[in-house]
């Protein structure tokens, strides 16, 4: 695609961060050898290997009691968790929320299916936040695993994990707690140890490395039968010759965005302030569905009544401004979206919402002209918008 | 369809034509080169006795072929056949064959059968019906489960006696039929995603027409999903031709620029009067005598009587509507049974929700229409030729793709 797009679907896949590129590629060129062989050269790549794991681990604040092992993504590393974690007891319930990313949800119910477990949800809110009554009302003592989303990939919802896990696990101190670290790893903090997390899955592509990399960190005492069986790489965890190039691109990428942690913040929430205020100032008929709840400042949902929004979408990429929409066609045949309905938006909404995400390159002239883009063409088609 | 070195395909409405006879024979001939040329994998012998063609190859045809026959307009009939060889006259190499043959398939108990016999070979030493008598007793005696039956039987076992050799055929399928593509002019067919539009098609294919077709793409409104719909539609189409198009105008501007400017409950109206002041404009520069489209009376709002009034008043050529008469359910019928359904079924609209109207104008005011053109900006509907995509097949093979502007210059050029 050209390069003067206006890209703000990061919440999808971010650019590669341009060191982790230069990495990646001397990598793929100079790394090849198979680092689980017996030569010298071997065994530097598993040594360099080594090092990157480590490294993660330190960004995540996690002691010596955490293992991570490399995968090919978050979803893998969900699904590996989910359906390997052996429950001291199978009477004992899942969970989780369908307002998750599938590969918790869907993996979760397929677990509770095939293992006859109990799956139960987590409690939102009118706001789609974690509703801290019936949390606390939970029967957490009969709960073996609990799986959720540090950030919604599909709303922004950020969940306080540190009290929740808290209050959680002092009903239940062997509850186990899952988490999905895809949105949250490179842009919040996170201390395993401290929040009292068991495990964790993250993903490159979504923090500026490349994509077919992710990683499960996860308590070593933790009962968990591999996915991938074969050659016992990853010390019989996962087996599968390791992605060597993309460990060491994501370890750059890591390296290069972490620093500047506190400064990215700082950037987002200003953007998410102007976009606001844009949105204010040229008067766009938009809502924010979760206005009053608690989400971060780069993942924004937005509702435009009256027009399925893939024919913004579409308008939007003709002038070049690429955001995620949630109709994937207008078509009048389409199934409830469960992670909407699950946030309290019902099924006649679902159709008129974008979301726009922001990474760690977004400009606020990116945000100005997505917003003029957004407002001229609202204004052009606002003649054809069915009010009810 | 059997795996054979022989083809034996009937030729339809043949009986209708006189003097024009060799007229319809060499279209049809010409279409056929042409599939067997690209559909098939060596040369092809391709000889004609009244109202067949006989079409023979070093290699057997394959299974696939048949789909691509049956989309031949003009063929009725198409069977394999096998050859064997008969030394001495005698028929019980040819009944041995047929007996193999039998046995490979799987003939249901009860099945009925009998033997049609011919002989171009006069001096053979039995008479067609004796023929027909003792092949059928070695069946019968090697297949009890079968029994014969001289009138409308099951299984029709097909037997030809040439000098040295018979040919067989235990299988017909049904082509087409109608008149071979080239002989009825060339119509330019407004194709949709829905199921109508290519039923409409494919029956003015069948009379023998060569149809282009033109398809209003309304994006941004609708996305990339239906044309690919279409494309795959027109693809499947263009096996009935021997060179065809499919013309992809952009419609989104044009969408917007019409609903701005009209009453509501007139846009979809105006939306087709539009497309056939457009298709008339393009079939104007191709050549195309007609217009086709896949109305049905009273279908939707837009096919009322006083509404397709209108909509033909948009242009002086005349706009053929086969299914005019046909209930929706055998429209769906047809568009199984010539291969469209599964293509049409895909829930891709052509048209955005956002521009329908509450209530649709089912009696359209024809001096209003009129006024409404008048004003409208003709030029930017009739440009839009301009900015379009053609996609260019030959016998179902899709030959290329080229900017609607580029084809119509080449065309221009051609015919100074």
């Amino acid at each position: 695609m050209e390069q003067d797009l206006v890209y703000l679907d990061h919440a999808a896949s971010t650019p590669l961060r341009p060191m982790a590129l230069e990495t990646l590629c001397h990598s793929y060129a100079f790394d090849y050898a198979n680092p689980s062989a017996s030569h010298r050269w071997a065994k530097e790549l598993a040594k360099k290997t080594e090092q990157a794991r480590s490294e993660v681990l330190q960004y995540l604040k996690a002691t010596a009691d955490y293992r991570l092992t490399f995968m090919s993504s978050a979803t893998e590393a969900n699904n590996t968790l989910i359906k390997g974690l052996r429950l001291p007891d199978p009477s004992l319930s899942i969970v989780a929320s369908p307002t998750d990313h599938p590969s918790l949800w869907l993996v979760a119910k397929q677990r509770a299916t095939m293992q006859g477990q109990a799956l139960l949800t987590y409690p939102l809110d009118s706001n789609g936040d974690i509703d801290q009554a019936a949390w606390n009302d939970m029967d957490w003592s009969r709960t073996g695993l609990l799986c959720v989303a540090h950030v919604n990939n599909s709303s922004g919802h950020l969940r306080d994990l540190k009290a929740l896990v808290a209050r959680a696990k002092k009903k239940n101190p062997a509850l186990w707690v899952h988490v999905d670290g895809a949105q949250s790893f490179g842009k919040e903090e996170i201390a395993l140890e401290t929040w009292n997390i068991d495990s964790i899955t993250l993903s490159a592509h979504k923090m500026g490395g490349p994509r077919g990399i992710g990683a499960l960190i996860w308590k070593k005492t933790g009962p968990l039968a591999p996915l991938l069986k074969g050659g016992d790489h990853e010390e019989g965890w996962r087996s599968s010759t390791p992605a060597t190039s993309l460990i060491f691109s994501w370890q750059t990428a890591c390296g290069d965005v972490i620093e500047k942690q506190a400064s990215i913040r700082k950037h987002m929430m200003e953007l998410s302030g102007y976009l606001h205020e844009k949105m204010e100032e040229k008067k766009c008929p938009v809502t924010w569905p979760f206005a009053q709840a608690s989400t971060v400042s780069y993942i924004h949902l937005l509702e435009v009544a009256g027009i399925s929004s893939d024919i913004l979408l579409r308008h939007l990429e003709e002038q070049g401004v690429i955001v995620s929409s949630s109709a994937a066609c207008s078509s009048r045949a389409s199934k409830e979206n469960l992670v909407y309905s699950g946030l309290g938006i019902s099924k006649d909404r679902q159709k008129n919402l974008l979301r726009v995400s922001f990474g760690f390159s977004t400009t606020f002239a990116e945000v100005d002209r997505f917003v003029d883009c957004l407002a001229n063409i609202l204004q052009e088609l606002s003649f054809l918008f069915k009010r009810s | 369809m059997e795996s054979t070195q022989h083809l034996l395909l009937g030729i339809d409405e043949i009986w209708l034509k006189g003097a024009n006879r060799p007229f319809y024979i060499r279209a049809l001939k010409k279409h056929l080169k042409d599939v067997f040329s690209l559909h098939h994998g060596a040369a092809v012998k391709i000889s004609r006795e009244g109202a067949v063609f006989w079409v023979e190859s070093e290699e057997p045809f394959a299974d696939s072929l048949r789909k691509v026959l049956q989309m031949v307009p003009g063929l009725y009939l198409i069977r394999s056949v096998h050859k064997v060889a008969l030394p001495n006259d005698k028929i019980e190499p040819l009944a041995e064959a047929i007996v193999d043959c039998l046995s490979q398939r799987k003939v249901l108990a009860g099945t009925t059968f009998r033997v049609s016999t011919r002989r171009s070979h006069k001096g053979f030493a039995l008479s067609s019906m004796d023929i027909s008598r003792q092949v059928g007793g070695i069946i019968a005696r090697r297949f009890p489960d079968l029994r014969v039956q001289l009138d409308e039987p099951d299984m029709d076992v097909f037997v030809r006696i040439m000098p040295g050799f018979a040919l067989f055929s235990l299988q017909a399928d049904y082509g087409m039929g109608g008149l071979p593509v080239g002989t009825s002019g060339r119509v330019l067919g407004l194709l949709s995603g829905g199921f109508d539009s290519p039923v409409a098609s494919y029956l003015m294919a069948r009379r023998g027409c060569i149809v282009d077709h033109v398809f209003f793409h309304a994006y941004p409104f609708v996305g990339t999903e239906v044309k690919e719909k279409i494309t795959e539609l027109a693809a499947h189409l263009s096996l009935t031709q021997r060179h065809c198009r499919l013309w992809v105008l952009p419609f989104g501007e044009i969408q917007k620029m019409i609903a701005k400017d009209c009453r509501e409950n007139y846009r979809t109206l105006l939306f087709r009067f539009v497309m056939v002041k457009t298709s008339e404009h393009l079939a104007r520069q191709i050549g195309a005598q007609a217009l086709v489209t896949g109305d049905s009376l009273g279908q939707v709002s837009s096919q009322t009587l006083e509404n397709l009034t209108i909509i033909n008043q948009a242009t002086k050529l005349p706009v053929l509507r086969p299914l005019v008469g046909l209930k929706k359910n055998e429209i769906i019928d047809y568009s199984r049974k010539i291969g469209t359904h599964d293509i049409s079924v895909r829930p891709h609209d052509d048209a955005c929700s956002l521009f329908a109207p509450q209530h649709p104008v089912i009696r359209g005011d024809q001096c209003y229409v009129q006024q409404w053109w008048s004003t409208f900006d003709s030029e930017a509907a009739l440009g839009s030729l301009a900015d379009g995509e053609v996609f260019i097949w030959r016998s179902g093979q899709l030959r290329g793709q080229d900017r609607a502007s580029n084809v119509l210059e080449k065309m221009k050029g051609q015919s100074t």
